[in-house]
This record gives C-alpha cells, structure tokens and sequence, in this order.
C-alpha cells in the first residue's frame, strides 16, 4: 500500500484501486501528486474497503478501472454510497463491462469516465467546490430518490458508452 | 483502534461467518443471530470486520480460494479478531499455506477447521483460543493444549488407517463426496482408481501375517511415491486401496476447458500415467519382507484394478467405486497384474501410449 501525504488544507482523500504497472494507475498519481490530493494506493477492493473504515471523518474518492472496482457484483459502490464517498470509474473501452454493473456504479452516483485524462476534470470539480459526498444514505436517499436531472446526466453518460462499444463491435 | 482482544470478554462478542454456511456445518439451526453475524460476500465481510469488533472470524474457502489472500490481508489490517478458515477436505493443503503464509507481520490466519464441522465445535475453537498478540509470528497457542492435541489424535483416528497411514474408508467416502460435488461445480475431473493386491492371503499363508502387514505398508509407500502431493491415498479394507485423482486445487475454474466434463471424455492421462507409473514400480521393486526369496523376491508382488472417471463413468462416489469394482473384477478374471479402465473392455493400461 503506498500512502502520499498531500496538501493539509485539503479534505478530499483518494483511494485509488490498482497496480503500478497500470498506465493508467501511474498517470492518475502524478496528477494527485501535481494537485497535492493525498492519496492511498490499494492493490484491489479488499484492502480499499478495509482502508475506507479508517476514513470516517474524510471525503473520499474511489478511482479504479470499473473492472476492478465491481468486484464482487459491486459491492463496493454499495458501501461507498452508505458511507456517503463517491467513486470514479474509468469504463475500458475494450472491457465488454456488463450493464448492471455500470448501472450499480450509477445508481451509487459515481463518475463514469472514458479515457484516463477525464480523471483531471473530476478533481477540479472536487476540488474547486463540488461536494466529494456521494448523495447516498448520509441524506437518507436511496438510488430511486436521485434527482431527476442527475440521473438523466448520468443515464445519457451510459448510453454514450455503450453505444461506443457496440458501434465498435460492428 | 480495537482494544485488546486478550483482555476483553471474548464471549460477549459475535463470531462474523463469511461465506456459504452451508457447506460448512452441519446443523446450520445451530448458527443463532445472538452468535453470529453472516455474510455471504468477502468484500462484505472486509467490511464488517473492520467496522465491528468480533471475536473470531470464520471464513467458509469453498471455492474462493483465488481471492483469499487479498481477503485475508485486509481483514488483518483492518481488525484483530481471530480467523479461522473452514476448509472442505480437498481445500487442507491450500488452509496449510495460507496458515504459514505472513501478512502484516503475523500468519495470514490463525486455525483452520476441516468441514463439515458442528458449530459448537467451531465456536469453542474460537472462544477457547487466545488470540495471536500483536506482531507476533507464530500459530496462535490453544488455551487448554492437552485437550486440542487430544482432539486432533481423535481426528486423525477417525479418519486415519492405522496400519499403513494412509486415509481410511470414511474419509475417503466424504472426501470423495465433497470433491465430485466441487468438480460438478467447477467443472472438473476426478477419476477413481481401486486396487488389491493379487493373492494377498498367500502371502499372509505362506510367511505370516506379520510380512502381509509389511507388504501393504511397502504397496502405500509405493503408491504414495507414485501420486501427486494433492491426489488421496487410502486403505479402504484388507488389501484393498482406492486412489483419488483429481485437478490441481490451484488451477481456476477456467483453466479446465469444456470438454472435460462431457461424458464422452477419456479417463484423465494424468491418472493413467501415474497408474501406469505405480505398476511400474512394483514391477521393480524388491520388497523386504521378501527379501529372503533372493531374485525370486522382485517383482513377485502385483495388482489388479479399475479406473473410473467422473462424470463419464458415473455421477456419485457410489456409481464411481461400483464401475471400478467391476473393472478390478475384470482385470481378475483376465489373468491380474493389470488395471482396466471402465468403458474400455479388456483395455489394460499397460496398452496406451
């Protein structure tokens, strides 16, 4: 587990789920590192779940590929949402990812993205006043409960990939 | 920060049990809310754990095992409950290296338990056990010594032969059950293999029970020598034996490619290699007790068996052994010192390349 200590006027805590060889995983922290966003790099689900319960007090962002982060039919994103922490999925492109996955990702009000460098436009947001709690339990709200608007963003998010990857299969 | 595990009241304290219980226990009513806290998902269980204090954790492996390591170091990290791995009969030797294996300076888990196993065993090996101290390697020591070490000399009574150390009949049977019911699942293979030795009693006649005894321990030894580290070995009666063949417990699922279950597949090469193998070597061996025969004395002992495979011979441990008895029975009747192979009339092994 490698741990960077980063900006201490900064409440937002990522927890990015992955190995070192990952490109992507590399790319991510050095833009946490360029943005002094404290970060914890956790080889897989197990220990990022076990690593959340050490953040209580923290706004905590999950970043992994979705491949790994639905571990376990997504229970994670379940856990995230109770827990009131957003997570961040990079969907491959060639990951023929199953939809009811996407959508538990969705439904927990994580961020989709397409490509690795998205994951800069994320953290702004974050960083720049967007509120890192997910709209989960903390306001006792169950996914049905999203508001109109955020669900329709998210859901024409979705249909944008997958209609990407099935334009591609043909 | 937990407390403490060691000076607090254990038995205030709910066991967490991770996995399909029923595959682990037999009186699952015996499993009661006010004990145990369940969970059917590991990370759930990672989660649990490291927001609640439990006193121990039982993990049931039965078909995780790919992904226990990382579930057991995080449940290190995140809590200091005890963890005690509830193992089907075929899953031992992976709950062996997971036991000796470090994690965050102490084993990866503290116990494991062979299933099924009744629950108020299982809660009495976690209550009664100290908990592991912090940064110390080592297995966790049992509160009452005497009475575990009496216990595991019951456990291997029970399913031990006394005689040659190999597994007895029982365990063979659950055993078998356990891992056809696995390679149902799983897509996997098991072949059966039962053997005698041809005319046991001659020998017990002519030189005395005491060389009959020596020849069965010298024909385990042999086929022991002859197996996988992972494949069973067991005296089921007299001079008869059975042998389990089956997949590699480290290989996934997906490893083992479809045809392997069709009931048209042919009997693993794998086990008719090591049968092969086996009568090979007792062609070559000199045993000692029969030393005294000079040049007479090699390879004067011999077998006759049957090999049956699962599914394509049968779907049940039952269906198994009554396909291979009658294989063995064959091979008799053709003359012995031969194995048949069910499916295959008066194919002796010797014949495949």
């Amino acid at each position: 587990m490698t741990v960077s200590k980063g900006d201490s006027n900064l409440s937002l805590l990522v927890i990015l789920v992955g190995a070192l060889e990952d490109e992507f995983v590399r790319q991510t922290m050095n833009l946490l590192e360029r943005l002094g966003v404290e970060f914890v790099l956790c080889d897989n689900v197990y220990s990022a779940v076990g690593d959340l319960a050490k953040r209580e007090s923290r706004d905590v962002l999950i970043i992994g590929r979705i491949g790994l982060l639905s571990k376990e039919q997504g229970r994670l994103f379940h856990i995230a949402r109770v827990k009131g922490y957003r997570c961040c999925c990079l969907v491959d492109r060639d990951l023929v990812c199953r939809q009811k996955l996407i959508l538990k990702a969705i439904e927990s009000g994580a961020y989709l993205i397409e490509k690795p460098a998205e994951i800069e436009e994320v953290l702004m947001k974050l960083l720049t006043g967007g509120n890192v709690r997910s709209s989960g339990e903390k306001e006792n709200r169950r996914a049905s409960g999203f508001r109109k608007d955020e669900f329709r963003t998210t859901k024409a998010e979705l249909d944008a990939l997958l209609e990407v990857q099935s334009d591609e299969k043909r | 920060m937990k407390s403490d595990n060691s000076s607090c009241n254990r038995n205030n304290r709910k066991i967490l049990l991770v996995g399909d219980i029923g595959k682990a226990f037999l009186d699952v009513g015996n499993i009661t809310d006010e004990r145990y806290e369940l969970c059917a998902n590991m990370l759930d269980a990672v989660n649990a754990a490291a927001n609640n204090d439990f006193a121990g954790i039982g993990i049931v492996m039965a078909g995780t095992s790919a992904k226990l390591s990382s579930v057991l170091k995080a449940l290190r990290t995140g809590c200091d409950a005890k963890i005690v791995l509830l193992a089907q009969m075929y899953e031992e030797p992976i709950a062996i290296q997971l036991l000796g294996s470090i994690c965050n300076g102490t084993n990866a888990a503290d116990d494991y338990l062979i299933c099924p196993i009744h629950p108020d065993r299982f809660y009495e090996s976690i209550m009664t056990t100290e908990t592991r101290s912090a940064g110390k390697v080592g297995l966790s020591m049992p509160a009452d010594t005497a009475l575990e070490t009496k216990i595991k000399q019951l456990e291997r009574l029970a399913t031990e032969d006394d005689l040659t150390g190999l597994k007895n009949r029982r365990y063979i049977w659950e055993f078998s059950r356990q891992i056809i019911e696995r390679a149902a699942l799983e897509n996997k293979r098991v072949t059966l293999l039962a053997f005698d030795i041809d005319n046991f009693k001659r020998y017990n006649d002519l030189y005395g029970h005491s060389v009959g005894d020596e020849v069965l321990k010298q024909a385990a030894v042999l086929m022991q020598r002859c197996c996988r580290s992972h494949d069973v070995v067991g005296r089921i009666g007299g001079d008869e034996f059975a042998v389990i063949f089956w997949d590699d417990p480290q290989a996934s699922p997906a490893d083992a490619p479809e045809e392997r279950r069709s009931p048209r597949a042919d009997h693993p090469k794998e086990a008719i290699f090591i049968a092969k193998r086996f009568v090979r070597e007792l062609e070559n061996s000199e045993l000692t007790p029969l030393a005294g025969l000079g040049p007479e004395g090699k390879g004067v002992l011999t077998i006759s068996g049957g090999l049956a495979s699962f599914p394509r011979d049968g779907s049940t441990i039952q269906e198994l052994f009554q396909q291979a008895d009658k294989a063995l029975l064959e091979a008799k009747r053709s003359g012995k010192n031969r194995i048949h192979l069910v499916g295959k009339p008066q194919s002796d092994i010797a014949d495949i390349d």
